[in-house]
């Protein structure tokens, strides 16, 4: 006897449950759903659809949330009886917020996707503010002023409805917002609920502890920072979802002069790197990397032995050999000036792509500021030798 | 006029049993850390005088032998709710002190500088008393001061509606003090003996000073071994018996092993437990701490290395700093290097059974497959160590990394669960073995391998690169087989997919579809597609730039098989084009591939168009 769909597919959920959130738990998710549609039980493929956003989300895939999130929408709409969209809506906010990942995505599309999302909003009763964040969040991005001021506005101004983030993802953005805005004390003291402890959720701090890193070396609190850089790096566990934060970290560790901390991580973190779709999380995370490999450089580097993924160290010998004095790359170790020259490139090349569709040059400024940051610099040595 | 503000004793009463202690048994944790600090004082206080000044010199000789904490229960009757007192024999408080930290909410008298090791105390807010208002509307103190010989005897009596009273007792005790409570209605379990002494043994069981609790005739001492594994032991063994018995005692779970700990950093020991079943991730294990032995946490999350989830620890910690939550520990390089010291324990626990009991350590790798190969992934010796005794599955069976490797002269991996599952019996029939790397860790362990022995080629592949391990055509073959491929690739196309003919086992499979994970995420966005609005159909066409090759499924056609060698010999373009497409929907289907609209209308029209050419078929053999 064949096992009926339901048995097959819960004896996945059940694997699914004993593993930790990565790839393994995504993949076996995504071999469920396949299931519930080869069967055609879309109540049953909503159901885990559902559920693959969350691991989604929290693993770095954005781009299957995104998918998931359509065919289900979907459901809703041509069947309000059967689907609850109010589940959905919640993560609706997750996808708006990821398409600012991808360059490629135009900006009316984006626009269009708030207005939805608005309407969605207001029909349900759940309330404004977290649309009005998330619009802000994307001028944000493209450092397009006024917008942030306009939305910043309405977002501080409206209620809490039931539709908005958690007390502690919340508090994060502000803090984000007034890192933006220059407000340096204002964003700790906006931050100190959550660096004390008394904020937290799934995703804070460890996502506010890496944005605070420069700022605190901009304060010369080194105390600070040393301790929030111990607390990130136990929260984030290579977790792809974080490739972004990770190039705060590998930033802070360039900045005070600690290269050997820095390459395990760009080490464990260059595969998702290489594989996200989410290209400005890609760009963020490259800032740090350039860095670091910059601070290598100058202190006398030309070769590093980290283990790279292969498409890249095909790419290095490939593309980048030539300037570094045709310099072979043996099995371990692999040419600084190779490797700095494909990062400096690829953030180029993203920041392009992010600025034409903006239409500014928020990004390739981003590039810039990253370069001053420089002056910050201050050794501070982690790892005590003892 | 400056006026002071009042506060409403009950209303923060309230507050901190509500947010602060969350559960009412704590009172006597605190009033066991409060005995504890008092006896603690008292001895600072005596070796002040051996130092040399005035204070306590009086008092050396008589006052040697402290260090007691005694509990009383005096249960209830008909007519009276039970009574609790906590005697210690401490350093007691003046009247001033009374008036100072006792009645004074948010006063410690353990904060001042004057004391020589003030980091001792456990004790720091001035607070902990005001729990006992959680289960008696009254507290009273009865104290003498052990800081002069003639100290009165004070009795303080606290109500929970903020007022206090204070009065000097005409007959004397020994130094120490004396808490009473008495019952408040709705609080009686936690005045059962029985329930008194579970949570004395939980908060108190590690206490260095001897703990003793009364009730009528009954006498028993709550910690009479002290701390488990500073105890001596005749060997070894006999030790890790006692701690297996000490944590079936403790968590009722009958551990594999006990792995003793210690770091000189943060000053903590204690005990791994080597747990008997691997735990999921909903239930990683908590860990036990104590800090200066008296329970912190029971749930402690960042003391243990992350990976080390295939043990639940108790620890004592001596040195190191609390979060206000005191749930874990504040984040810096001592904690960081006092986790690093906990992991050596564990790595040298491995190491050491890897030397003297070889079997058993495969018992526990089998168990904690996922935690050791954590382990691995993140230290190199044991990732030599332990590499090659891990469990992976592969295209013959599951099987150790250390077989595998023997077994075949290149390593060969999928890094997707469905990867492998789309080739494996096809790879099992030629004799290729590959590896499966889709779960947790597996990848990261294959590149680590590859880093650390970069002679070996390690080969990580895709479905669709099975293929070329296929054996190819002869020349004659190719040139005979030309057309059909020339037609496949054409009708496939519009499907994204492309088209091979190789020979392969077993012949009676006549097409091999692989689909690579690029693919596979195209094909579940055009799924999603064709359902969704415009709007956001307009936006997964954006997601990412232009589909190239790699979005591309393959479909290799087996030339040993009957039926593709017929297939090769049918002239009809025609009815050749449906062949192609029902091997084609086939395939898809055979491996629960969800068909979209177009590959769903391929089907219909296929079978249709088959049956009516079998019908068609029938009148001309009849004529
Ligand atoms: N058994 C005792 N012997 C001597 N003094 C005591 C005793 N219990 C309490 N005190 C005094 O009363 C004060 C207040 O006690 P309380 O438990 O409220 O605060 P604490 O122990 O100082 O700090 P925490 O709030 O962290 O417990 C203490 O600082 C101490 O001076
Ligand atoms: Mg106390």
């Amino acid at each position: 006897m064949m096992k009926s769909i339901l048995d097959q597919i819960n004896s996945i959920i059940e694997q699914v449950n004993k593993l930790p959130n990565g790839n393994t738990k995504i993949e076996l998710m995504e071999e469920a759903i396949r299931l519930a549609d080869v069967h055609q039980r879309p109540d049953i493929g909503f159901d885990l659809r559902d559920q693959l956003m969350t691991v989604a989300t929290f693993c770095g895939a954005p781009e299957k949330t995104l998918v998931a999130f359509s065919w289900c929408l979907a459901q809703c709409d041509q069947n309000p009886e059967e689907f609850d969209q109010l589940q959905l809506l919640w993560k609706y906010k997750w996808v708006v917020s990821s398409l600012k990942y991808f360059p490629h995505i135009r900006l009316d599309q984006i626009n269009q996707a708030m207005e939805d999302m608005t309407k969605r909003y207001q029909g349900c009763g759940l309330g404004l503010r977290p649309v009005y964040k998330l619009a802000c969040e994307h001028a944000m991005a493209r450092k397009d002023y006024p917008q942030v001021k306009h939305f910043q506005r309405l977002w501080r101004s409206s209620p809490i409805g039931s539709g908005n983030d958690c007390a502690a993802c919340e508090r994060d953005s502000q803090v984000g917002y007034y890192l933006f805005d220059g407000d340096i004390d204002r964003a700790f003291k906006a931050a100190e609920p959550i660096v004390t402890g008394q904020m937290k959720c799934g995703e804070v701090p460890h996502v506010t502890l890496p944005q605070l890193l420069v700022p605190l070396l901009r304060r010369k609190d080194y105390a600070k920072a040393t301790h929030y850089y111990f607390w990130a790096t136990r929260l984030l566990k290579y977790n792809p979802d974080f490739i972004s934060e990770y190039g705060k970290i590998l930033t802070f560790l360039a900045l005070t002069g600690n290269p050997n901390e820095g390459l395990p991580i760009l080490e464990a973190m260059l595969p998702a790197v290489m594989e996200t779709k989410a290209l400005s999380r890609r760009f963020y995370f490259q800032l740090g990397t350039s860095l670091l490999l910059h601070y290598l450089q100058e202190s006398g580097s030309e070769q590093i032995s980290i283990r790279i993924p292969k498409e890249l160290k095909d790419l290095l010998e490939k593309d980048f050999a030539g300037a570094s004095g045709a310099k072979e790359i043996d099995k371990k170790s692999i040419s600084l000036q190779s490797f700095i020259q494909w990062v400096d490139a690829d953030l180029q090349r993203i920041a392009t792509l992010f600025d034409k569709r903006n239409g500014t040059d928020a990004f390739t400024r981003n590039i810039e500021d990253s370069k001053n940051d420089r002056e910050l610099f201050c050794l501070i040595p982690l790892k005590a030798v003892d | 006029m400056e006026h002071q503000f009042r506060i409403n004793l009950q209303g923060i009463i309230d507050l901190l049993s509500n947010n602060l202690y969350g559960e009412s048994r704590v009172f006597i944790r605190e009033l066991l850390q409060n005995g504890v600090d008092a006896i603690q004082a008292r001895s600072q206080l005596i070796d002040k005088g051996a130092d040399g000044s005035a204070l306590g010199d009086s008092l050396r000789d008589n006052d040697i032998n402290f260090g007691h904490l005694k509990i009383e229960l005096i249960p209830g009757n008909s007519g009276s709710l039970p009574v609790l007192s906590f005697v210690d024999d401490g350093i007691g408080l003046t009247e001033e002190e009374v008036h100072r930290f006792l009645a004074t909410i948010g006063q410690s008298s353990k904060t001042s500088n004057l004391w020589k090791a003030r980091e001792n105390f456990l004790g720091q807010f001035g607070i902990g008393l005001l729990s006992c208002f959680m289960v008696s509307e009254e507290i009273v103190v009865i104290t003498r001061s052990a800081r002069s010989e003639d100290a009165p005897t004070l009795e303080w009596k606290g109500r929970s509606d903020g007022t206090y009273k204070i009065r000097v007792l005409n007959y004397s005790i020994e130094p120490g003090t004396q808490v009473y409570l008495n019952c408040k209605p709705g609080c009686e379990s936690m005045f059962e003996l029985d329930e008194l002494i579970t949570n004395l043994v939980y908060y108190g069981g590690l206490l260095p000073y001897k703990i003793e609790v009364i009730s009528g005739k009954k006498r028993q001492i709550i910690n009479p071994e002290g701390i488990p594994w500073h105890q001596e032991f005749p060997s070894e063994t006999k030790k890790i018996e006692y701690l297996l018995e000490y944590g079936k005692k403790t968590f009722d779970v009958d551990f594999i092993d006990a792995i003793p700990l210690r770091s000189k950093i943060g000053k903590v020991d204690g005990v791994a437990f080597v747990l008997p079943y691997a735990p999921t991730v909903a239930q990683n294990p908590t860990h036990r701490v104590y800090l200066k032995q008296m329970l912190l946490s029971e749930k402690a999350e960042n003391l243990v290395p992350n990976w080390a989830f295939f043990v639940k620890c108790i620890i004592n910690v001596n040195d190191l700093r609390p979060t206000a939550s005191r749930e874990s520990f504040y984040e810096d390089e001592k904690l960081q290097k006092t986790r690093e010291a906990i992991g050596d324990n564990l790595r040298n626990y491995l190491f050491h059974l890897h030397r003297t009991q070889p079997d058993r350590l495969r018992r526990v790798i089998q168990l904690h497959n996922l935690s050791i190969k954590a382990m691995a992934l993140e230290n190199d010796d044991c990732f030599h160590m332990f590499m090659d005794l891990l469990t992976f599955e592969t295209s013959k069976g599951n099987m150790t990394f250390g077989e595998y490797r023997r077994s075949t002269d290149q390593i060969r991996y999928v890094t997707q669960l469905d990867a492998f599952r789309q080739i494996a019996p096809v790879a099992a029939a030629q004799q290729i073995q590959i590896l499966n790397a889709g779960y947790v860790y597996e990848e990261a362990l294959l590149e680590k391998y590859q880093a650390l022995h970069p002679d070996d080629e390690l080969q990580k592949i895709q479905p669709s690169d099975l293929s070329h391990d296929l054996e190819d055509l002869s020349i004659e073959e190719r040139e005979k087989s030309h057309h059909l491929a020339q037609l496949a690739d054409v009708v496939l196309q519009p499907y994204h997919c492309m088209t091979q003919i190789r020979k392969f086992q077993p012949d009676d499979l006549p097409v091999l579809l692989t689909i690579d994970g690029e693919a596979e995420f195209r094909r579940d966005l055009d799924r999603s597609k064709e359902v969704a609005n415009e709007l956001w159909s307009s936006i997964m066409d954006h997601l990412s730039p232009a589909a190239s090759i790699s979005t591309y499924a393959q479909l290799c056609f087996n030339y040993r098989n009957p039926l593709v060698k017929r297939l090769i010999s049918i002239r009809d373009k025609e009815l050749l084009r449906r062949c192609i497409e029902m091997l084609y929907v086939q395939s898809l289907l055979l491996g629960h591939h969800p068909l979209d609209a177009k590959e769903m209308k391929l089907l219909n029209r296929g079978l249709l168009g088959l049956i009516e050419w079998g019908l068609n078929q029938i009148p001309m053999k009849d004529s």
